[in-house]
C-alpha cells in the first residue's frame, strides 16, 4: 500500500511540477515592457489582471467589514443613553412593576377562561338569547342598514313613530327569513352542550335587535339584564372571580401613576434629545451653505431656524421630576403584598366543590399552581425596588450587557425601544437546530449512498437532481412553505396516533418546525455536495485494503470509508449550518416572526413555537430605519453578530479540513 | 417637467463649457437634444413614491383613469413605505410622495436644511379593519377588547364572547405605517403583545387569519373581504365607507409635495382629491372601499 500511494503522489507531482514549467514558459515568451521592475506588457497585464481581481475579493471583504462596524459602533453609545433616560424617568422602574401586573392578569385571565366555561355550562339557554340575538343584530344590520340609518336621522314625531312600526316588521321578517340551522351553528359552536333552542328564545332574541336598532346601536338594557341573571346565579364563583380581579386595583392604579409621570419625563428626555439632534443637523446646514457662498437673508432666515429649534431645548431636572415616583414607590411593598393576598384569598372563595366542569376544576388548580411561582418573584421585585436608584451609573458594558443578554427586543415603540438579542439568537438556533435534524441523516445518507453504492445511472441522476434543489430561489421555497407545507403540517398535526411527534397539534400554523423542514431542504444539497467529496478524497487504496481483507461492501462503507473521510462530512455539516443560519428569505415568510423568548418549559414541544429570527429581523425592520438611527445601528449590531457567526463557522471549517490534509 | 429640467441643464453646461460655440449652434444642440428625448421618451414623467396603502391599489387606479384623458404624461408609482416619500422628495427622485402618517418633525427640519418647503394634501380616508376567521362566532369587539388583545392582557377567545381558545395575534411589522397608526388609534400607543405574530404585509395576516380559528389581525379595508375571514364590528359600528365618521379605526392619508404643486404634477393633484374621480373609482373596483375623499 505504501509503495503504492508514493508512486500515485511522485507521478502527481510530476504532472503539477511540468504544467508549471509550461504556464512559466507561456509567460516567458514574450519579455514585453519593463518599468521599474513591473511588467507592462500584454502578459503581465493579463496576470495583474487575474491576480487583480482575486485581490478585489479581499477588498471587498474588508469593506463590507468596515461598513458594518461603522454602522454598528454607534449603537453601543446610544444605547446606552436610551437606557439611561429609561432609568432617570422611570420607566425601567414602571417596567419592573408592570412584571407584577402582568403576573396578576396571567392568573386572572386563567380563572376567568375556566368560569366562562361553566357558565355557558349551566346557563346555556340564557346565553344562548344573548347569542342568538348579536346574530340577528348583525344580520339585520347588514340587510337593513340604509334604512335603520335613515330611520334614525329622523326627527321625533308620528312620522318616526309610523317608521319604527315599518322597521320592525322589517327587522322580524328578516330574522324569521334566516333559516334556523344557519342562525343555531355559530351559537352552537360557542355553547357545545347546547342542543336546541326554543321558539321562545328565537323570539326574544328577535324583540332584542329591534330594540338594538330602534334605540341608536345601543345594547338593550335586557341583554345587560341577562348578563347580571345569570352572573348573580353564578354566586360565590363570579363573587370570588370578581375578588381575585379587584385584588390587584391598587397595584394598577399605582403602576398607572408611577408610569405616567415616567413617561412624562421620557417623552420630554427624548424631544430634547431630538430638538439637539435638530439644532446639529440645522447648523451643519448653514456651514455647508456658508463655505459656497449665500446671501445674508437667506443665512438670517436659517440662523432664525437654528433659534426657534434651540428655544425647544428645556433642561430637564429629572432628580426634581422623580420625586413623587419615589413617593408612589414607598406605597408599593404594601401595595404588592395586599394583591397577593386578596388574590389567595379570592381564589380560595371559589366554590370547588360545587363546580361541574372538568375545565373550571383545571382552571383553578393551575391558577394555585402559579400563584406559588409568583411568590419568588414578588419578593425578588421587592429586593430590587428597595436598591433600585434612578441615578445609578450605567456603563458602557450594562448597554452590551443589555443587548446580548436582553430576552426583549421591541421597536417601533411609542414608549422605550428594547434591543435584547436573545430571542432572535435563540429563534435562529432553534431553527438551524431543527433543520440541522432534518438535514444531516437526509444530505449524508444521500451522499453516501451516491458515492458508495448507487450505480454509474442511479448516480447520474441523483447527483444533479439533489444539487437541483440549490437553484430554486428561497423566495419561491418560502411561498411554497406558506401556502403548500404550512396547511399541510397543520392538518398532519392534528392527526391522532401522531402526537408523539414533538411540537404536535400545533396551534399556529407559522413556527418553528415548518421553517427548520424548509431549511433542511435548502441546507441538503450543500451537505451533499460536500459530503460527496469527501467521501470521494479517500484514496481508492483504503477501501480496496478493506475489501481484500474480507470486509463486504457495507463494512468498508461504514468502517473505513466513512471514518476516513468524517472531518470532510463535519465540515460539509458546519457548511450547511452556516448556510441555514445566514438564510433570510424562508424564515421571514415561515418562522412567525413572534418576537418573544420561546418557552422551553414547553420541552420539545417548543419547536411548535412561533419565533423571530436575527436575519429576519433586518429584513423585516429596516424598511422604517433612519440611517443613523438607534434602530438602524441595533440591526447593524444583529448583521455584526451574524457576520461573527459565519466567521466562526466558516474558519472552524478551514481549520477541520487542513488538519486533515496535514 | 423633469425633462424641461434636463434640457435647461443642458443648455447651461454648454453655454459654460463651449463658450466658443456660438448662440446658434447651441439651439440646434438643444433643439435636437429635446427632439431626442422627446421621442425616445413620448411624454412627460411624473414620479409617485411612498406608501404602500395609497400606492398598492387606489393610486394605480387613479394612474389609469387619469391617462385615459390625459395621454400626454407618464406616470411612474413606487409604493415602498411612507419614509420613502419625504427620503425621495427630498433627493429630488420624486414629484409627489405618498404618506399614511403625517410628516415627522425630524423630516421637517431635513426639508429645511435643504430649503424646501413640504406642502401637504389630504388623499383619503383610510379605515383599518379588524378581521378574524370566518368560523369564529364573535360578531364585534369593543375598543378596550381590542386594545386588551392586541396589548395582550386578554387572551382568551371566551373573555370576549368566543369559543375557548388562546388568541393568535397577527399584526404588521414595525416598518408599516399601519402598525404605528393601529397601536395609536386602537391601543392608546401601548406596545404590542410580545407574542403578535408581525407579518409582512396585508395578504399574509389575511392568509393566516383565513387558516387560523383563533386568529385575530387588523388590514386596510382594501383587504377586509375575503375567503374565510370577515371583519368584525368595533364598538358596534361597521368598517364600511359610510360609516367613516364614527369608526374608531380610520385615519387620514396624504400626498406630499415639495413647494405648491404646479404644471403636470397640480393637473394630476386636483384630478386625484376631486371627489368626482376618486367616487368613481371606487364604485368601480368593489374590492376597494377605504377612501372618502372629503372631510366627513
Amino acid at each position: 500500500m505504501v509503495p503504492n500511494t508514493d508512486k500515485h503522489k511522485s507521478a502527481k507531482l510530476k504532472q503539477t511540477a511540468s504544467s508549471e514549467v509550461a504556464s512559466k514558459s507561456l509567460f516567458k515568451r514574450k519579455r514585453g515592457l519593463r518599468i521599474m521592475g513591473l511588467n507592462f506588457g500584454t502578459d503581465g497585464l493579463v496576470k495583474g489582471f487575474f491576480g487583480g481581481n482575486a485581490y478585489l475579493a479581499i477588498l471587498f471583504l474588508l469593506f463590507i467589514c468596515l461598513f458594518l462596524w461603522k454602522s454598528a459602533i454607534g449603537f453601543v453609545p446610544h444605547y446606552r443613553t436610551e437606557l439611561k433616560d429609561a432609568r432617570r424617568s422611570g420607566i425601567e422602574l414602571s417596567n419592573i412593576i408592570a412584571d407584577e401586573t402582568k403576573g396578576h392578569q396571567g392568573i386572572y385571565n386563567i380563572l376567568s377562561t375556566g368560569f366562562v366555561h361553566e357558565k355557558r355550562h349551566s346557563f346555556g339557554q340564557q346565553e344562548a338569547v344573548i347569542y342568538v340575538y348579536e346574530e340577528l343584530e348583525a344580520l339585520a344590520d347588514d340587510a337593513l342598514e340604509d334604512e335603520i340609518d335613515a330611520y334614525l336621522n329622523l326627527d321625533d314625531g308620528p312620522e318616526k313613530a309610523a317608521a319604527a312600526v315599518g322597521l320592525k316588521a322589517k327587522i322580524d321578517a328578516a330574522s324569521r327569513a334566516i333559516p334556523a340551522a344557519e342562525l343555531l351553528d355559530p351559537v352552537k359552536l360557542r355553547i357545545e352542550s347546547l342542543e336546541n333552542i326554543s321558539e321562545e328564545v328565537l323570539a326574544q332574541a328577535i324583540g332584542y335587535a329591534q330594540q338594538y336598532a330602534l334605540d341608536d346601536y345601543t345594547t338593550p338594557a335586557a341583554i345587560a339584564a341577562i348578563n347580571k341573571d345569570i352572573n348573580s346565579q353564578m354566586g360565590d364563583y363570579g363573587k370570588a372571580l370578581n375578588h381575585c380581579k379587584a385584588s390587584a386595583k391598587d397595584l394598577n392604579t399605582l403602576h398607572e401613576a408611577i408610569e405616567q409621570n415616567a413617561l412624562a419625563t421620557f417623552d420630554l428626555l427624548k424631544k430634547n434629545r431630538e430638538a439637539e439632534e435638530s439644532v446639529k443637523t440645522l447648523t451643519t446646514g448653514l456651514e455647508k451653505i456658508q463655505k459656497v457662498g449665500t446671501s445674508a437673508e437667506e443665512v438670517a432666515k436659517r440662523k432664525k431656524q437654528i433659534n426657534t429649534a434651540e428655544s425647544t431645548i428645556i433642561k430637564v431636572d429629572t432628580n426634581a421630576r422623580i420625586l413623587p415616583v419615589y413617593a408612589l414607590l414607598k406605597k408599593h411593598d404594601a401595595t404588592v403584598g395586599t394583591m397577593k393576598e386578596e388574590l389567595r384569598a379570592g381564589i380560595s372563595m371559589i366554590p370547588v366543590e360545587s363546580i361541574v366542569t372538568q375545565e373550571a376544576k383545571d382552571s383553578v388548580t393551575l391558577a394555585n399552581k402559579l400563584l406559588v411561582e409568583f411568590d419568588p418573584i414578588i419578593s425578588e421585585n421587592r429586593e430590587i425596588l428597595k436598591n433600585w436608584r434612578h441615578d445609578e451609573e450605567l456603563t458602557t458594558f450594562d448597554s452590551l450587557k443589555a443587548f446580548f443578554f436582553g430576552s426583549v427586543w421591541n421597536t417601533g415603540s411609542s414608549r422605550q425601544s428594547l434591543f435584547g438579542i436573545l430571542p432572535l439568537f435563540t429563534g435562529s438556533l432553534l431553527i438551524s437546530a431543527v433543520a440541522m435534524c432534518f438535514a444531516i441523516p437526509l444530505a449524508v445518507g444521500a451522499a453516501i449512498y451516491v458515492n458508495q453504492f448507487a450505480n454509474k445511472r442511479e448516480a447520474g441522476i441523483l447527483k444533479p437532481t439533489i444539487e437541483f434543489i440549490q437553484a430554486i430561489p428561497s423566495v419561491v421555497l418560502g411561498l411554497f412553505g406558506v401556502l403548500v407545507v404550512a396547511g399541510l403540517l397543520k392538518d398532519i398535526s392534528q392527526v391522532a396516533w401522531l402526537q408523539w411527534i414533538p411540537g404536535f397539534p400545533i396551534a399556529d400554523r407559522l413556527n418553528v418546525l415548518l421553517a427548520g423542514i424548509l431549511l433542511a431542504f435548502m441546507a441538503s444539497p450543500t451537505i451533499f455536495t460536500l459530503a460527496e467529496d469527501a467521501l470521494n478524497n479517500v484514496p481508492k487504496a483504503h477501501a480496496e485494503a478493506s475489501l481484500a481483507m474480507g470486509a463486504n461492501k457495507l463494512q468498508t462503507t461504514l468502517k473505513v470509508i466513512v471514518p476516513a473521510s468524517l472531518s470532510g462530512i463535519i465540515a460539509a455539516v458546519m457548511l450547511g449550518f452556516g448556510r441555514v443560519i445566514g438564510e433570510t428569505m424562508v424564515v421571514l415568510l415561515v418562522a412567525g416572526n413572534m418576537a418573544k423568548m420561546p418557552d422551553f418549559t414547553a420541552g420539545f414541544d417548543v419547536i411548535g413555537q412561533s419565533v423571530h429570527t436575527m436575519t429576519g429581523i433586518i429584513a423585516s425592520e429596516n424598511g422604517e430605519a433612519v440611517p443613523g438611527s438607534i434602530l438602524w445601528e441595533g440591526l447593524f449590531m444583529v448583521g455584526l453578530v451574524l457576520f461573527m457567526i459565519s466567521l466562526t463557522i466558516n474558519s472552524l471549517c478551514q481549520r477541520i479540513i487542513n488538519r486533515n490534509k496535514a | 417637467m423633469l425633462l424641461s429640467n434636463n434640457v435647461s441643464s443642458k443648455k447651461t453646461y454648454f453655454t459654460t463649457k463651449h463658450k466658443t460655440m456660438k448662440l446658434k449652434e447651441i439651439a440646434i444642440v438643444v433643439a435636437t437634444g429635446a427632439a431626442i428625448a422627446s421621442t425616445a421618451f413620448g411624454q412627460a414623467k411624473l414620479t409617485i413614491k411612498g406608501s404602500d396603502t395609497l400606492g398598492a391599489k387606489l393610486v394605480p387606479q387613479l394612474k389609469a383613469d387619469y391617462l385615459k384623458s390625459n395621454k400626454g404624461v407618464d406616470i411612474e408609482i413606487l409604493a415602498q413605505g411612507s419614509s420613502h416619500a419625504f427620503s425621495n422628495l427630498l433627493a429630488d427622485t420624486a414629484d409627489i410622495g405618498m404618506s399614511s402618517r403625517k410628516v415627522k418633525q425630524s423630516e421637517v427640519d431635513k426639508f429645511n436644511v435643504s430649503g424646501k418647503k413640504l406642502v401637504e394634501h389630504v388623499a383619503a380616508w383610510d379605515m383599518i379593519a379588524v378581521i378574524i376567521n370566518e368560523k369564529n362566532p364573535v360578531k364585534k369587539l369593543s375598543l378596550a377588547q381590542i386594545e386588551g388583545i392586541f396589548t395582550g392582557s386578554i387572551t382568551n377567545w371566551s373573555e370576549v364572547g368566543g369559543k375557548a381558545g388562546e388568541i393568535s395575534l397577527y399584526t404588521r411589522n414595525t416598518s408599516s405605517g399601519t402598525y404605528k397608526s393601529f397601536a395609536k388609534l386602537a391601543m392608546s400607543k401601548k406596545d404590542y403583545a410580545s407574542n403578535s405574530q408581525k407579518m409582512e404585509g396585508n395578504q399574509p395576516i389575511c392568509t393566516e387569519v383565513a387558516n387560523n380559528l383563533n386568529g385575530i389581525g387588523y388590514v386596510g379595508l382594501a383587504y377586509a373581504k375575503g375567503n374565510d375571514y370577515k371583519t368584525v364590528k368595533v364598538d358596534g359600528v361597521s368598517a364600511k365607507p359610510s360609516k367613516v365618521a364614527q369608526y374608531p379605526l380610520a385615519r387620514k392619508l396624504y400626498y406630499y409635495t415639495v413647494g405648491e404643486p404646479t404644471s403636470e404634477v397640480a393637473a394630476f393633484l386636483k384630478y386625484a382629491t376631486s371627489n368626482d374621480a376618486a367616487n368613481a373609482i371606487v364604485e368601480k373596483l368593489d374590492s376597494f372601499q377605504h377612501l372618502l375623499l372629503t372631510h366627513p
